[in-house]
């Protein structure tokens, strides 16, 4: 059944000009000015002709000119949003007209997200309604449950996908109903979450088609002790097992052609049982935007988790007001309309970031899944400013926000400018064995540190990863907390009175709390256990560090001059990336004698004079790679080539120079032998004898020259004086 | 009152509230709950243990179609079960007079074969955790493995009891092999996990995923 049931709106006189079928802004010719009056607002915008949906990329700046002629509140759009429910969205509104607007209609005279793909996994999505169906594209679209290509829900039981979807993608501007953040933006369904699942099926929604899926929306988890129905509330420890870990990374690191897809996942509404999204192994991972959700107030919406690897937030329900979005048509769902003004959660705020992702990718597509974290965390405001929980310095992060609630614009407008960053690196893993016991009901616990040495200065973190492991009969009272070297503290684990399980096995933690911080220096790990009765044991813990490394560098130039005969050592210098390094020899032959290891070094004794040149390149721990051309000269060992000295006369000045071939400068002369006539001096410099011979006779002695590389000659020489 | 019973009505004062507060602050502690049934440990990859109902069994009809939704809706019971939930293409089984693991199993079997192209999975429950959709997985007759990317599975599970492999979607080097029965699945997994080629094995487990 499709029914389009329109709330009753306030919208005179809004069809411009032209078409409002909203395609890409190919040849925008100014038409004319429309008169819109949504609700109590009065704009004039101007409007402009529309392409086909084919072809071009979206115009930016000859977007619309835009003047209020009546209230101060405008719409900042090129084209008239004709979408009746559109005043109802306040999260689309700027933070001038809401507290915890993700200012989004800003946006879309720049940008609606064409040409972007956000897939939407979840317990189905009725691609039939009306708002939907216009952005829903079938071909990657795929029922995961019941293995086929429709993932329409079960209206009976799953309306939940189908509201998800229409906050990230509705269509805009069509005259109906709601827009989505990306009203341009094309949806996939991926039905998941209707039945019990196994990892296989996860791992293959996940990694599904993930060069044409270019967002993967994910509004679920592991249960999040929400009490409901006939289930008990109790909290859970639990996280994606291997097969899902390796699709999540094979889509992250290659999908969407090698720039990542990107990964969001809502971070759970268990807060008023104090659970934590560190426990839910999906959110607090490595490639995963975990998103948290604000109630209009601008406030941390009273169920929305926190923890460290809080990305951001998204305006959500919580308070006087929730998400208005599109419902399963007909009386099935949350409510008797085609529309719900009663969504939210984090589900919510999850697809809200997802839809901005998608402008900011249609904005500038070149993005990587990481330049979409970095621009999302130099954009996102930070709410609350005065709140204890927010880190210093220019990124500041809380664990309740993130780095603050989403501004669609702010990103869209970095997103355009954008230069990507560097590859990820990461320092190589550091693991401590304990095997202490944890004192029961002691707020100081267990400290242990592991220091980075000074190899990795220059490394800027992003994402720690802290695997622990502890035996804990009740591992809910046990309190994890993260200090990086500046000091800033990761709340990893914050104690849960109603998770009953047993122990942390290598329990992956993930903070974004230390982002921009430099890793350099001792992170230590305090584990205490803060309830009465119950004790463990406290095993290991593994540290990962995830970020940019400083660029790797071949420090060493043109290498030292060798002798032939003569040991030669040298080792070869490298400077930032992340060390140890690895070296070798790409290109050119090493001079007969001579080797180089892995370290770097070359050595050997060198039995031909040559000069070479070595293409060398030096990789490091995080695979990162420099490569240079050097030059080694190895040449003959010193001699000294006179053979006879002139002959002299008493009180006559007598001069002349020794001469010798081979051997690196300066060349040393000097005297090891017998005695040169005396008057006579050798100059150990340049090799000259000179003076005024005083006595006569003849005097034997010996020279030896020795060079700078270490050779040297020796040879008797005699001088006759008359 | 003196100034000393003065200030040691205020210290036990102090300390009321402070251990109000306290208990407040942390939370009334969930029950543990005694398990009921014999533990298992199930390498996901890292040991977890999990306790057997031996009370439940889930029949799955896994060809989704009408036909399935039928079956699932009248499936064919044995002497020592009835069916207590039915759904769309499940339907949760109880049993009785079941002692251990290979009793279950060989129930779980008759099941499988009373209901053409129904799975008959076992039950797992999280131990501690009260009994709930939060807390069940079901245990398949199938196993996750992740090998190197070169390495071939076919040579590799030669010698192991398997029915098929196919390759997981979307996963290099991750594949799928079927086993005859869940308990098989688990010794299949532990067996494949002692290969040197083998990066993880472990049994395929399903549960519920909560939307937010």
């Amino acid at each position: 059944m499709i029914q389009t049931k329109q709330p009753g709106v306030h919208h005179q006189g809004c069809n411009p000009p032209i078409s409002l079928s909203r395609g890409r802004w190919n040849a925008i010719t100014l038409i004319g000015h429309a008169v819109f009056i949504l609700g109590i607002f009065t704009h004039v915008v101007s409007a402009y002709a529309r392409g086909s949906d084919e072809g071009g990329d979206p115009m930016g700046d000859s977007a619309a000119t835009t003047s209020s002629i009546g209230t101060a509140a405008i719409i900042q759009t090129g084209i008239g949003p004709a979408d009746p429910s559109l005043d109802q969205q306040w999260h689309l509104k700027s933070r001038s007209e809401e507290p915890a607007g993700a200012n989004v209609r800003a946006v879309w005279p720049t940008t609606e997200g064409t040409g972007i793909v956000v897939g939407i996994v979840d317990d189905g999505l009725q691609h039939t309604h009306p708002d939907l169906q216009p952005n829903y594209l079938s071909s990657p679209s795929w029922d995961f449950n019941d293995n086929d290509a429709d993932p329409s829900p079960d209206i009976a039981t799953n309306p939940h996908g189908s509201a998800v979807a229409g906050v990230a993608g509705a269509r805009g501007g069509n005259g109906i109903g709601v827009s989505g953040v990306a009203p341009l933006t094309s949806i996939a369904g991926l039905r998941l979450t209707a039945e019990p699942i196994s990892d296989d099926q996860i791992a293959a929604a996940l990694g599904h088609r993930r060069d044409s899926i270019h967002i993967l929306n994910n509004s679920w988890g592991p249960p999040d002790c929400v009490p409901s129905g006939d289930d008990d509330c109790t909290n859970t420890l639990a996280g994606p097992e291997p097969l899902t870990q390796l699709a999540i990374e094979t889509a992250a690191t290659q999908g969407r052609h090698g720039r990542g897809r990107i990964f969001v996942f809502a971070a759970g509404n268990g807060l008023q049982q104090q659970d934590n999204c560190n426990f839910d192994g999906y959110a607090n991972g490595r490639f995963v935007i975990a998103v948290g959700a604000l109630a209009d107030n601008a406030q941390q919406a009273s169920y929305s988790e926190p923890c460290s690897a809080m990305f951001v937030t998204a305006p959500s329900s919580g308070g006087s007001r929730a998400i208005h979005t599109t419902d399963l048509v007909g009386s099935s769902g949350y409510g008797p309309t085609d529309y719900t003004s009663s969504f939210g959660g984090t589900s919510s705020a999850a697809p809200l970031v997802s839809g901005i992702i998608a402008l900011m990718l249609a904005e500038n597509p070149a993005l990587t899944w990481r330049d979409v974290k970095h621009i999302l965390a130099r954009s996102s405001v930070k709410v609350n400013p005065a709140d204890p929980g927010w880190t210093p310095g220019p990124i500041a992060h809380n664990e309740k926000y993130g780095f603050g609630l989403v501004d669609a614009q702010t990103a869209v407008n970095l997103a355009s400018s954008w230069t990507n960053v560097a590859s990820e690196s990461a320092i190589p893993a550091f693991s401590r064995a304990i095997h202490q016991p944890i004192p029961d009901d002691d707020v100081n616990g267990l400290l242990d540190s592991i220091t980075i040495s000074d190899a990795v200065l220059g490394f800027t973190v992003e994402h720690v990863e802290v695997e622990f492991d502890a035996t804990h009969p009740y591992r809910g009272d046990l309190e994890v907390t993260l200090t990086s070297p500046a000091g800033v503290v990761s709340r990893l684990a914050t104690i849960r009175p109603l998770d009953p399980g047993d122990n942390f096995t290598a329990w992956s933690f993930g903070s974004v709390r230390h982002w921009g911080e430099s890793a350099a220096g001792t992170w230590s790990l305090r584990v205490s256990d803060r309830a009465i009765s119950d004790s463990g044991m406290w095993n290991s813990w593994t540290l990962r560090i995830y970020g940019t490394a400083s660029q790797l560098t071949l420090a060493s130039n043109n290498l030292p001059t060798g002798e032939r005969g003569i040991a030669y050592l040298y080792e070869l210098q490298a400077g930032g990336g992340v060390a140890p390094y690895t070296w070798s020899r790409i290109r050119g032959k090493l001079p007969k004698g001579l080797t180089m290891n892995t370290a770097g070094t070359l050595t050997g004794v060198p039995t031909k004079a040559k000069t070479v040149t070595l293409t060398v390149i030096v990789t490091d721990t995080a695979g990162a790679t420099a490569i240079k051309d050097l030059s080694l000269q190895i040449v003959k060992d010193v001699k000294l080539k006179t053979k006879r000295l002139s002959r002299g006369t008493v009180g006559i000045l007598y001069s002349t120079t020794l001469q010798t071939a081979g051997g690196m400068p300066p060349i040393a002369f000097s005297l090891v032998g017998g005695a040169l006539p005396p008057g006579l001096n050798l100059d150990s410099g340049t090799g000259q004898i000179v003076g005024t011979p005083t006595v006569a006779g003849t005097f034997e002695f010996v020279v030896q020259v020795t060079s700078s590389g270490g050779s040297s000659d020796q040879k008797k020489m005699r001088i006759k004086i008359r | 009152m003196t100034s000393t019973q003065g200030m040691m009505r205020a210290t036990i004062l102090c300390l009321v509230w402070l251990m109000l507060f306290r208990v407040e602050a942390l939370g009334a502690k969930e029950i543990k709950r005694p398990p009921t049934g014999p533990l298992i440990t199930v390498h996901l990859p890292h040991p977890k243990q999990y306790e057997i109902a031996l009370d439940e069994i889930e029949l799955e009809w896994t060809d989704r179609g009408r036909t399935a939704q039928v079956h699932a809706k009248t499936p064919t019971m044995i002497v020592g079960s009835r069916v207590v939930k039915s759904e769309t293409s499940r339907a949760a089984v109880a049993v009785s007079g079941i002692t251990s693991p290979m009793d279950l199993s060989m129930m779980a079997a008759a099941l499988k074969a009373a209901n053409p192209g129904a799975e008959a999975h076992l039950i797992l429950y999280e131990p501690g955790l009260p009994r709930s959709k939060a807390s069940r997985r079901l245990l398949t007759r199938e196993v996750g493995v992740v090998l190197g990317e070169e390495d071939d599975p076919q040579r590799l599970f030669a010698d192991v009891p398997v029915e098929s492999i196919r390759s997981a979607p979307g996963v290099p080097g991750g594949y799928v092999v079927e086993t005859s029965d869940p308990m098989t699945a688990l010794n299949v997994a532990d067996l494949l996990r002692q290969r040197p080629e083998v990066r993880s094995a472990y049994p395929l487990l399903k549960r519920t995923y909560f939307t937010r």
